[in-house]
């Protein structure tokens, strides 16, 4: 079986506060993935190691992480497509403290997300009447409508946001996205209203436009799409500050 | 480890975080309760999510619950209760439309009505569904109703016990994972929903957390517990246990084996591959057994989709396309899929009544760790979901009913489980908990699997209960206090052993076949002497007693056979 160097950044605070890389070779075969590595150090060379995980079907969103300097899903990503004549290097997301080796504090990203109040209100349309996607929005808003209801919260747009590592007030991709689905859905009682709430200070105007997001999403969620399209939806609602 | 003194109280306390436990939340919750999950994950981490074909209602002018209900009590091979299957069916269009007014994005048909596809083993088109990731959207979508009401969430909190209360409040002790604390908390009603166990048998559609740590709690707790002995293995899992919906085959995928014959003709001519989750699955295995699947990894029939087209599959089976890629190696759009049966579901589980209750005052269990029972020995597809959001609500609205009066317990418990934890940090960690798993794996599907009989269970008994003396032994190489990984999975163990032996000690005395309880040795379904449910609980002394319940039966008299 052909071996990987797994270059792990590990910080164990019962320890000691300094973080620290550390190696180790696993063997692999077709089909093993990230994830599926790391259970095989965990299980039988270093039982000490932290990571999350739950479905390693890419879609319960615990096992984001940085590999090869790029967030993703450990569960995703396959060791065949990594050059691995090469250390990969696994490190815990960015923008959030990190609690150990690759386990990082979610608080900061359900927090932002928490903040666009991402709920539906009652109050809107009664899903009892009939009514579809197509004769409520145009063709692009509807494909990301859908789009924002496939996002994992996996955390992945939050860590290699550039804007969010430089001005924290910046709630960060998935909770734009968030308010996209919450501004779109067909049953939304107060668009507007919320709308203007995100063009405050924070909101989708801080965006910088670089597009990490929409690179690292696993979902192709296009997170900055979602941006944009509120931003021009803002301006013609006269909502968007001047 | 350190242990928090003093027990922290709530109006009512949920374990488990999935849709179940969310729905319990949210009702308990307008029902004024001061109420609280605790998770050993975030809430989005739940397994729920994963479900991806849908949810059954009869809410179609040419259908009625009434059907829906007769549906599954012949899908549950006659073993569901027939007066929770009534529950089920005729609440279930009522719930639908509350999650619709959650805001869970239902497909619609182009004349604005809620879409519903063909499910297995039911009549109608009865199955409602989000794309393919219905779960996902029950779960994103309940989550963001708890989040809007503020309710209190304990995440990655461990609970590793449950104590019925004696003459005070039921309560239990909880492991906070990244803080290293252990504590005590108590309620006048506590409800389990910590979902189901698949992962006892290793090749399963289950996330990896599903281990069965509610169930286990409950056991230990000398709760019933009821039908342990019934998997689900679903017909079509990627060689790796991942799921392909049925959906998939609701959508008209076919079932070929390497000879390119629609094999299905040969055991459901009727209903093709949209017989019941257990014919199929047979079908499937048989298949293989015989020579008839592909070789390679084990054997494998395909799953065939080609024929719907490109946008067919891009419209109504765009995560399935996602995943048989990702994970499957292959695009249905231009290949089959490999597949082939994977455990897929715990009908088993917490004896209730249909009001959620348990035989022990002020503890309640709702969803896949309950059984209540609406399943039987054969869940239907559609059917969890909806059994997650039913029971789940009226769970909720009587945890917070639950009569106040009586008093927390003394924080005794804590420091019982605390010791308990710190003993086991402190064993030698040369020993891992991992190959005992793995084996435990491999006994349950040799043994438990789609084919049983009697020397292979008996075999499989002596080997689980030898697993779990020595599982009694091994340590972990983490003492550390912050998100000590190592004792998380020891802890599962514990309750998957557990699992595995419950599953175990209901099977060898269960002689005939009944849904996905098949044995070779006893071909036939035995009303006279098993329509019964298989109840377990945990002696003084710690051994296994059984015994058997009636199947409440009312107007649907169970046949001989269950055919399609």
């Amino acid at each position: 079986m052909p071996t990987a160097t797994l270059r792990i950044r590990r910080l164990n605070p019962d320890a000691s506060p300094q973080p620290y890389w550390q190696d180790f070779q696993v063997e692999w075969g077709q089909g093993d993935a990230v994830l599926a590595a790391l259970h095989a150090i965990q299980e039988s060379q270093d039982g000490s190691l932290a990571y999350r995980y739950s479905c390693r079907g890419a879609i319960c969103g615990s096992c984001a992480m940085r590999i090869n300097g790029q967030a993703a899903l450990a569960c995703k990503t396959q060791l065949a497509r990594l050059d691995t004549t090469k250390p990969i290097v696994l490190e815990p997301l960015l923008n959030s403290p990190v609690i150990k080796d690759l386990v990082v504090d979610q608080g900061p990203f359900f927090a932002s997300l928490c903040s666009v109040m991402p709920w539906l209100d009652p109050g809107g349309r009664d899903p009892r009447e009939p009514y579809t996607l197509d004769g409520l929005m145009g063709r692009n808003d509807r494909d990301q409508f859908q789009r924002s209801t496939d996002c994992i919260m996996c955390q992945s747009c939050f860590s290699d946001c550039p804007k969010r590592g430089q001005a924290p007030r910046f709630i960060g991709p998935a909770a734009c996205l968030a308010a996209f689905k919450r501004i779109h859905h067909p049953q939304t009682p107060d668009a507007t209203e919320r709308l203007r709430q995100v063009c405050g200070p924070g909101g989708i105007f801080d965006c910088d436009r670089h597009a990490n997001c929409v690179k690292v999403c696993p979902k192709d969620c296009r997170p900055m799409r979602a941006i944009v399209f509120l931003q021009r939806q803002a301006k013609e609602a006269g909502v968007a500050p001047e | 480890m350190k242990l928090c003194e003093g027990v922290t109280t709530h109006d009512a306390l949920i374990i488990g975080s999935g849709l179940a436990g969310m729905a319990a939340a949210i009702e308990a919750h307008d029902a004024g309760a001061d109420v609280a999950i605790l998770s050993k994950v975030h809430p989005l981490r739940s397994h729920s999510q994963a479900a991806q074909g849908g949810i059954n209602a009869a809410i179609r002018p040419d259908d009625d619950w009434r059907d829906h209900r007769f549906d599954t009590i012949k899908g549950s091979a006659w073993l569901a209760d027939q007066d929770a299957v009534s529950v089920l069916c005729r609440e279930a269009p009522d719930a639908i439309w509350w999650l619709a007014a959650c805001g869970v994005p239902f497909t619609r048909t182009p004349d604005g009505l809620l879409a519903q596809r063909p499910f297995g083993g039911q009549r109608r088109h009865r199955t409602c569904y989000a794309a393919d990731k219905t779960g996902h959207d029950l779960l994103h979508t309940l989550y963001e109703q708890v989040q809007r009401r503020g309710i209190a969430v304990y995440e990655e909190h461990f609970v590793t016990r449950l104590v019925p209360g004696e003459g005070s409040w039921p309560s239990l002790v909880a492991w906070d994972v990244c803080r290293g604390e252990v504590r005590q908390l108590a309620a006048p009603a506590i409800l389990v929903a910590t979902g189901g166990a698949g992962r006892v048998y290793g090749q399963s559609s289950n996330a990896l957390i599903n281990t069965g740590d509610g169930v286990a709690l409950a056991w230990r707790a000398g709760l019933p517990v009821e039908d342990m002995e019934f998997f689900q293995i679903h017909p079509t899992g990627l060689l790796n246990g991942i799921l392909i919906t049925e959906g998939a085959r609701g959508e008209g995928a076919w079932l070929v084996n390497a000879n390119g014959e629609r094999f299905m003709e040969r055991y459901a001519p009727k209903f093709m591959e949209l017989a019941p989750r257990d014919q199929v699955a047979r079908a499937i295995q048989t298949e293989i057994d015989q020579g008839r699947g592909f070789p390679g990894s084990g054997g494998y029939v395909h799953l065939d989709l080609r024929h719907l087209g490109e946008e067919k599959i891009a419209a109504r089976l765009p995560q399935i396309r996602e995943i048989a890629i990702a994970f499957g190696g292959v695009d249905p759009v231009k290949e089959p899929i490999p597949v082939r049966p994977t455990v897929h579901y715990t009908m088993g589980g917490i004896a209730t009544d249909t009001e959620a209750r348990t035989e022990c005052p002020g503890v309640f269990a709702a969803g896949e760790a309950a059984c209540v029972s609406v399943h039987g020995a054969n869940r239907l597809g559609g059917n969890s979901l909806l059994e997650a959001v039913v029971y789940g609500r009226r769970a909720g609205r009587n945890i917070a009913a639950a009569a106040r009066d009586g008093r927390p317990p003394s924080d005794a418990a804590a420091a019982d489980e605390h010791r308990r934890i710190t003993g086991i940090l402190a064993r030698d960690g040369t020993r891992r908990p991992a190959a005992i798993r793995a084996e435990m794996e491999a006994v349950m599907r040799r043994s438990f699997g789609l084919f049983r009989s009697k020397d292979l269970m008996r075999q499989g008994l002596q080997d689980i209960l030898r697993l779990r003396e020595r599982a009694a032994t091994v340590g972990v190489q983490d003492k550390g206090r912050t998100f000590n990984h190592d004792l998380f999975l020891l802890l599962q163990l514990e309750a998957m052993l557990d699992v595995a032996w419950m599953c175990a000690a209901g099977a060898l005395p269960r002689q005939e076949s009944r849904g996905c309880h098949y044995r070779n040795d006893f071909e036939r379904l035995d009303n006279e002497r098993f329509l019964k449910h298989t109840i377990l609980r945990r002696g003084p002394d710690g051994a296994m007693e059984l015994s058997y319940k009636d199947v409440t039966i009312e107007d649907i008299r169970p046949q001989a056979e269950v055919k399609y």
